[in-house]
């Protein structure tokens, strides 16, 4: 395994008080290459939070192994953890503590300058925040000091979990921003979300998860395209005869809602609008039938029930 | 491990509880002087006059039995009968009346032992409490995986913290009734005072200070700082004493009494449950007793720490 981020096997479970196991994450393949924005897909209980936390040594894995930035997790975990950045869930900061306090206690432990922190701050736009307690602070406001912690050491890896959690529609944008430049920079990204659209504008690789095994993993466009979704919508105001029109042309299409889906590559409207027109069935709408990464994996993880967290 | 303490200390340093605790310390130790020089009382001329007759009385019996032994302590080299007994036998021992005497200053600062050590139990629980409700324990961890080298650290920190602050709180009570005895009693002091003073003041530190690691030992074995201090307090107030009620010379495993005798810096002496000799604590055995309640604490968080799952 050469990647960033490398799991063989992982599995994972937790003992139930009243007897029995729940399996969190069921041998679990991924590796993460060097560089990008790698997104990590899955419903709530897919095993995301669990993963991560293996990754990061704070759970030990019941089998697998893992790797990040070549060091076996946990055993060889501290000699790389300064070049990771992460938060983990939502981010845990002492609340009584002021922002600037807050950064200044984790800088001490990496041996991190004041410059850092003050850095960070200004990065996240949490500059003019940076004296008051963060229990004052907004959910959007603790993401950003937590994203601007993770930042000060300036990682070659960042694991993000569910950042745009709590953020304003601004905020989501400046964190798709950040996390496109980072991923820019040559530092890898590992970011798990929930908000798909997010991902697909962000990500250039991504893995989704459900019941704690991988259900699919690969450049974004290889995901969507695996789905076979290419191919046009197209309205019209008859859509039986449209379709009966378009079959006799030896054109697949079906009936899906108030339009025709229609199974040719999208560069193909011009056939399928003229085999319509010519038997007096005029188009009011044709559109490329674009797969997004919502359909995809609501399609993949269709059958799968919450397990784990 | 410079970082790490130097993390720990600017937390340390940074809490609020240490800070209302300090502040609320050294409020209840200006009340607590208020009230001791408000209520003492000095002697009228009649009454010294009594009190200097009677300790003349009792310096000649001294004399006249050649210190009574050496009953007040070891003798320096050459000292007389009568130099020895006039440096322990004072006039204001002899005066009747509530007087605030500086002289009684190491018997008033074990009376604030209990609240020293309350100190530290509370700060100790607290700082490792804190960090598993919060959450910040996820945070720390991912900067610095070597669990037991960030406990080490927190610790040192909190061990050093406690004694620092409890040092503090202590020489300020010390001024405060230093204070009040010039103002409304007497300042008049024996010999070896001093020495005791500090060496009562230091027992006190270092067990408030041993209270801090216990505190933080439970609270990391039950992650929860309220539970830690709800079950210190079931064990001694409630476990130690049936113990002590049911088995006496049990005592001398027991972590209030190592802790008494350790404070006071003198024997204790548990009665036998059956018409024997008794059991006797000795300082030394107090101070054994806090550190191995307090090892083990520690040696049993510290193993769960390294294999429990953080969530």
């Amino acid at each position: 395994m050469s990647g960033v981020v490398e799991i063989e096997g992982l599995r994972k479970e937790y003992r139930r008080l009243r007897g029995g196991r729940t399996v969190a994450v069921d041998g679990l393949d991924l590796e993460v290459p060097e560089g990008g924005v790698f997104g990590f897909l899955g419903p709530n209980g897919a095993g995301k939070t669990t993963t991560i936390r293996c990754l990061l040594g704070l759970v030990a894995p019941t089998a697998g192994r893992l790797g990040v930035l070549g060091a076996p997790v946990p055993s060889r975990l501290p000699s790389v953890v300064s070049g990771i950045g992460a938060i983990v869930e939502a981010p845990a900061l002492f609340p009584r503590f002021s922002g600037r306090r807050n950064l200044q206690i984790l800088a001490r432990i990496g041996g991190i300058g004041p410059q850092a922190v003050d850095a960070s701050l200004e990065r996240v736009g949490l500059a003019d925040r940076a004296n008051d307690m963060v229990r004052t602070y907004s959910l959007g406001m603790k993401q950003r000091l937590g994203i601007a912690a993770a930042l000060m050491k300036d990682p070659a890896l960042l694991i993000l979990d569910e950042p745009a959690n709590g953020l304003d529609p601004a905020g989501i944008v400046e964190v798709r921003q950040l996390l496109r430049r980072l991923g820019g920079e040559g530092r890898t990204v590992f970011v798990s979300s929930h908000i798909l659209s997010e991902i697909q504008q962000t990500a250039d690789r991504v893995a989704i998860l459900a019941r704690g095994r991988l259900v699919k993993s690969g450049p974004v466009h290889e995901v969507l395209a695996a789905r076979g979704g290419e191919g046009l919508i197209v309205r019209v105001r008859d859509l039986e005869a449209g379709r009966g029109v378009l079959t006799d042309a030896g054109i697949q299409a079906v009936v899906d809602g108030d339009a025709l889906r229609v199974h040719v590559p999208s560069t193909d409207g011009e056939r399928v609008t003229r085999a319509l027109a010519e038997r007096g069935l005029f188009v009011s709408e044709v559109r490329p039938d674009e797969v997004d990464l919502e359909t995809v994996f609501l399609e993949l993880t269709a059958d799968e029930a919450p397990g784990a967290t | 491990m410079i970082g790490l303490l130097s993390s720990e200390w600017l937390r340390f340093r940074s809490r609020r509880i240490v800070r209302v605790l300090f502040i609320v310390g050294v409020i209840g130790i200006v009340g607590a002087a208020t009230i001791a020089g408000v209520s003492s009382k000095r002697p009228s001329e009649a009454q010294l006059d009594q009190a200097d007759r009677r300790a003349e009385r009792t310096i000649a019996r001294c004399v006249q039995r050649h210190g009574y032994k050496d009953a007040f302590g070891p003798r320096p080299a050459g000292q007389s009968d009568e130099d020895y007994c006039r440096a322990h036998i004072r006039a204001e021992d002899f005066v009747d009346g509530d007087q605030l005497e500086l002289n009684e200053l190491p018997q008033y600062l074990q009376v604030g032992a209990f609240i020293a050590i309350l100190f530290g139990l509370v700060i100790g629980a607290s700082m490792v409490g804190a960090s598993w409700q919060t959450g910040t324990i996820t945070t720390i961890f991912s900067w610095e995986p070597r669990r037991l080298r960030w406990f080490g650290a927190r610790l040192v920190v909190t061990f050093a913290g406690v004694l620092v602050v409890a040092l503090v709180l202590l020489a300020i009570f010390a001024a405060a009734i230093a204070v009040a005895a010039a103002l409304r009693g007497s300042t008049g002091t024996t010999s070896g005072w001093l020495g005791d003073t500090v060496r009562t003041a230091l027992r006190i530190g270092i067990v408030a200070s041993a209270a801090s690691m216990i505190g933080a030992a439970v609270a990391m074995i039950g992650r929860n700082t309220a539970a830690a201090l709800g079950g210190v307090f079931i064990y001694l107030a409630v476990l130690e004493s049936l113990v002590r009620g049911f088995r006496p010379a049990m005592g001398r495993f027991l972590l209030g009494d190592g802790i008494g005798a350790f404070v006071t810096g003198q024997d204790v002496q548990i009665p036998s449950e059956t018409s024997g000799a008794g059991v006797t604590i000795t300082p030394v055995h107090g101070a054994i007793t806090i550190a191995v309640y307090a090892a083990a604490l520690i040696v049993v968080a510290a193993l769960l720490l390294r294999t429990r799952d953080v969530h």
